[in-house]
C-alpha cells in the first residue's frame, strides 16, 4: 500500500487572479510619469517666461534708446534752428530756416518762436500750420514754454488738440533758442510715431510712452495700440527726457521667444501625458503577461510535480507488484511442496488418534496440538498465497454450519478454552467461495485462540442479517485490543503476535470485500474481541 | 464391498489414505499415476475414486475425463491453493474437490456421500 497524498499535496495555490482594472504597479508608474511631466512642464514654462521677460526687457531698453535718440534729434534740430536764427537777419528767414523740419513722415506740424508777453507768450515767428505770428499763447502750452525758458533741455506739453488733430509740443529755451525766447515744435501724435518703431523688430511690441512718472492716461504721449493699459506682461522703464521724468511701458504682441517656444510648457505637458499613458499601457500589458506567465509556470510546476509523484507511486507499485509476483511464485511452489507433507502428517495424526487409547487424555492433547499446528502451518501458506495472488472468489452454496464445524475440527481448541458453536445451527447457506471463507474463519478462530493465552471461551454463531445476508460472528473473551491496534488491524504485515507474518486479517478483509461482504471488529482492552462477517446469502433455495 | 481407487504420486499420501479408508471398512486399490490408474480402473470394479489433480505425466483431470461413463464418483484432491483446473474438474462431473491437507473425517464423509450409503 502506498502512502497517499502526504507528500503529494501541493500547497494550495491562492492565486486565483483577482481581475483588477489597473494593477497597482501601473498606477504608480502612471502617477510618477504624470508628476514628472507636470514638473517638467512647469520648469519649461518658467524657463520660457524668464527668457520672454529678459527679451522684453532688452527690447524695452532698445525702444527707450530709439525714443531717446528721436527726441534728442528733435532737440538738436531745435538747437540748430536756434543757431541759424541768431545769425544777423536770421529771424527774417524763420520760415525758410524751419521749412526742412516741417512735414514728412517724422516731421513737425508747426514750429514757432515764442516770447513772453504780458499774459502768457506771443508768437513772434511761425512756420507750418497751427501758429500765426502775433498770436497769443496761454494754457498748458504757455506753461511748458515758461518752464523751457527757465531751464535748459527739452520739455513736452501734454497732448492737446490743435486744428482737429491731436498734437504734442516740445519746447526748448536758451541756450538752444535765442535769448529770451522759446522754440516750440508741435508734432501730430497719430501718425507721427517714430518711424523706427513702426516696423522691424518693434512691430512685435505694444509701446506706450507717458509724460510723467506713472502710466496715467492723461499723460500719454505716444502709443502704437488703442488697447490701454497694455495687455500681457508689461515691462516699465522710466527714462529722463531733459529734466522731466518720462515713463515707457512695453509688452509683446506675440511671444518674443516665438509662438512654438512660447507654448513649450504646454507641449511638454501634452507630450508627457501621452507618454504617461503609453508607459502606463505598456507597464500594464507587460505586467499582465508576466502574471499570466507566472500562473502558467505555477500550473506546469504543479502538473510536473504531480506527474513525478504519480511516476514514483507507479514505480513503487510496479516494484511491489513484481516483488509480490516473485513471492507468489515462491509461495506457490513452496506451498505445494508443504501441503502434501502436511496432508500426510494430518492423515497420520488421524490414524494415530484412531489407534490410541481414547481415554488417554495426554495423548489426545498431544494429537490436538499437532492438528492445530498443522492447521496453523497450512494457514500461513494459504494466507501468503492469497495475499500474493489474490483471486476472484468462485461463488457456490456454502453450508455455514458445516464449514464452522470443519474449521473447528481442523483447528481444535487449546486447553483452557471452551468452544461453543451451537449458535450456527440453522444458519442460512452463504453464497461464497468455500475455500476462501474457510480461510477467513480459520484466521478468525486462530486469532481468537491466540488472544486467550490464559484460557477463556470462544463463541461462534451465525444467522440471517437482514434480507439476503448472512452474519457470522466469532467472539472471544481474550485480552481485547486498543484503538490503535484496531485502526491498523487490517493492514498487511501488522501483527501483535510473536509468530505469524501479519497477513491473516488483511487477506480475510480482502476476501470478504471480494464477496461484496463486510468485516467489522468490536473490541476494547480487557473485554474481548468480536469479529462480524456479513456475506450474501445463497439465493438458490428457500431461506433456512 | 465398496471399492475405492486412490490415485496419488506421493507414497505417504497413498499409504495413509489406504489405512484410513480400510479402517473405515472400504476395499482400497491404489495407483501412482494416470496410466496405471486407468489400468486399475478398467480391471477392477471401482465404486469411488480419490485422485490427486497434479501428477507427473497426465494429470488427474484428464483421467477423470477418460473415465467418462456411468459413475464411479470421483473426488479430486489438490495441494494448490489456487487450482486452475477446478472448474474443468467440476464440469467433468467430479463429485467433490478437497484441498490438502484435509481432515480425514471430512474425506470419509465425502466418500460415504459418493457411495450413496454408509459403509
Amino acid at each position: 500500500m502506498t502512502e497517499p497524498s502526504a507528500t503529494l499535496a501541493p500547497e494550495a495555490t491562492p492565486s486565483s487572479p483577482v481581475r483588477r482594472l489597473v494593477r497597482p504597479l501601473t498606477l504608480v508608474v502612471l502617477l510618477v510619469v504624470v508628476a514628472a511631466t507636470l514638473a517638467a512642464a512647469w520648469a519649461t514654462h518658467n524657463l520660457v517666461r524668464d527668457q520672454e521677460n529678459r527679451l522684453l526687457q532688452e527690447r524695452t531698453k532698445e525702444v527707450a534708446l530709439v525714443l531717446n535718440e528721436a527726441i534728442t534729434s528733435i532737440q538738436s534740430d531745435l538747437a540748430s534752428l536756434g543757431t541759424e536764427l541768431r545769425v544777423p537777419g536770421g529771424m527774417a528767414r524763420f520760415a525758410a530756416v524751419a521749412a526742412p523740419q516741417i512735414g514728412g513722415p517724422s516731421g513737425a506740424r508747426a514750429i514757432a518762436l515764442l516770447q513772453p508777453a504780458a499774459s502768457g507768450f506771443t508768437v513772434t515767428a511761425a512756420a507750418g500750420t497751427g501758429f500765426s505770428t502775433g498770436q497769443n499763447v496761454s494754457g498748458p502750452t504757455a506753461a511748458t514754454a515758461a518752464t523751457a525758458l527757465g531751464h535748459p533741455g527739452v520739455y513736452s506739453t501734454p497732448i492737446f488738440r490743435q486744428g482737429g488733430q491731436l498734437v504734442i509740443g516740445l519746447a526748448s529755451g536758451p541756450p538752444a533758442a535765442p535769448p529770451g525766447s522759446v522754440l516750440m515744435r508741435v508734432s501730430p501724435v497719430t501718425g507721427s510715431r517714430p518711424s523706427a518703431l513702426q516696423s522691424g523688430p518693434y512691430s512685435e511690441l505694444y509701446i506706450a510712452l507717458y509724460d510723467g512718472p506713472t502710466a496715467r492716461p492723461d499723460t500719454l504721449v505716444l502709443a502704437n495700440t488703442v488697447r490701454l493699459p497694455l495687455p500681457g506682461p508689461i515691462v516699465s522703464e522710466p527714462f529722463e527726457l531733459g529734466q522731466s521724468p518720462w515713463f515707457l511701458q512695453v509688452s509683446a504682441r506675440q511671444p518674443l521667444v516665438g509662438s512654438v517656444a512660447g507654448r513649450a510648457g504646454w507641449f511638454v505637458l501634452g507630450g508627457g501625458l501621452v507618454l504617461a499613458v503609453l508607459i502606463g499601457v505598456l507597464t500594464e500589458v507587460v505586467g499582465r503577461r508576466r502574471d499570466y506567465a507566472m500562473v502558467m509556470v505555477d500550473e506546469r510546476t504543479t502538473e510536473l510535480r504531480a506527474s513525478l509523484d504519480e511516476l514514483a507511486a507507479t514505480q513503487a507499485q510496479l516494484v511491489d507488484r513484481e516483488r509480490l509476483a516473485a513471492i507468489g511464485q515462491l509461495a506457490s511452489a513452496v506451498g505445494h511442496e508443504l501441503r502434501n507433507p502436511l496432508g500426510v502428517i494430518s492423515n497420520s495424526l488421524y490414524l494415530l488418534r484412531r489407534s490410541s487409547d481414547p481415554d488417554d487424555e495426554k495423548v489426545r492433547r498431544q494429537l490436538d496440538t499437532a492438528d492445530r499446528e498443522v492447521s496453523a502451518a497450512t494457514l500461513i501458506v494459504s494466507d501468503l498465497l492469497e495475499y500474493s495472488r489474490g483471486r476472484q472468489p468462485i461463488i457456490d452454496r456454502v453450508a455455514v454450519d458445516e464449514l464452522v464445524e470443519e474449521v473447528l475440527s481442523v483447528s481444535p481448541a487449546p486447553d483452557g478454552i471452551a468452544v461453543s458453536a451451537s449458535g450456527v445451527t440453522g444458519a442460512p447457506p452463504a453464497a461464497a467461495d468455500r475455500d476462501q471463507l474457510r480461510q477467513v474463519l480459520l484466521n478468525l478462530v486462530t486469532n481468537a485462540y491466540d488472544a486467550m493465552p490464559e484460557g477463556g471461551s470462544l463463541t461462534v454463531d451465525a444467522g440471517p442479517d437482514g434480507p439476503g445476508r448472512v452474519l457470522i460472528r466469532v467472539a472471544d473473551t481474550g485480552t481485547g485490543m486498543s484503538a490503535d491496534t484496531r485502526a491498523k488491524l487490517f493492514e498487511p504485515f501488522f501483527t501483535t503476535k510473536a509468530r505469524g507474518v501479519g497477513l491473516g486479517l488483511a487477506v480475510s478483509a480482502r476476501i470478504v470485500r471480494a464477496h461484496d461482504g463486510a468485516i467489522q471488529v468490536d473490541s476494547a482492552p480487557g473485554s474481548g474481541t468480536t469479529f462480524s462477517v456479513v456475506l450474501p446469502a445463497f439465493a438458490g433455495e428457500e431461506g433456512a | 464391498m465398496t471399492t475405492v481407487l486412490v490415485v496419488d504420486d506421493e507414497p505417504g499420501m497413498r499409504e495413509t489414505l489406504t489405512d484410513i479408508l480400510e479402517g473405515a471398512g472400504y476395499a482400497v486399490v491404489v495407483a501412482s499415476d494416470a496410466d496405471s490408474a486407468m489400468a486399475v480402473f478398467r480391471r477392477e470394479s471401482v465404486d469411488v475414486v480419490v485422485m490427486d489433480v497434479r501428477m507427473p505425466g497426465r494429470d488427474g483431470v484428464s483421467v477423470l475425463q477418460e473415465m467418462n461413463g456411468p459413475p464411479p464418483n470421483v473426488i479430486m484432491m489438490t495441494a494448490y491453493a489456487v487450482e486452475e483446473r477446478w472448474r474443468e474438474a467440476m464440469q467433468s462431473r467430479a463429485y467433490a474437490m478437497v484441498h490438502k491437507p484435509f481432515q480425514a473425517r471430512y474425506l470419509l464423509s465425502l466418500v460415504e456421500g459418493a457411495t450413496g450409503h454408509p459403509v
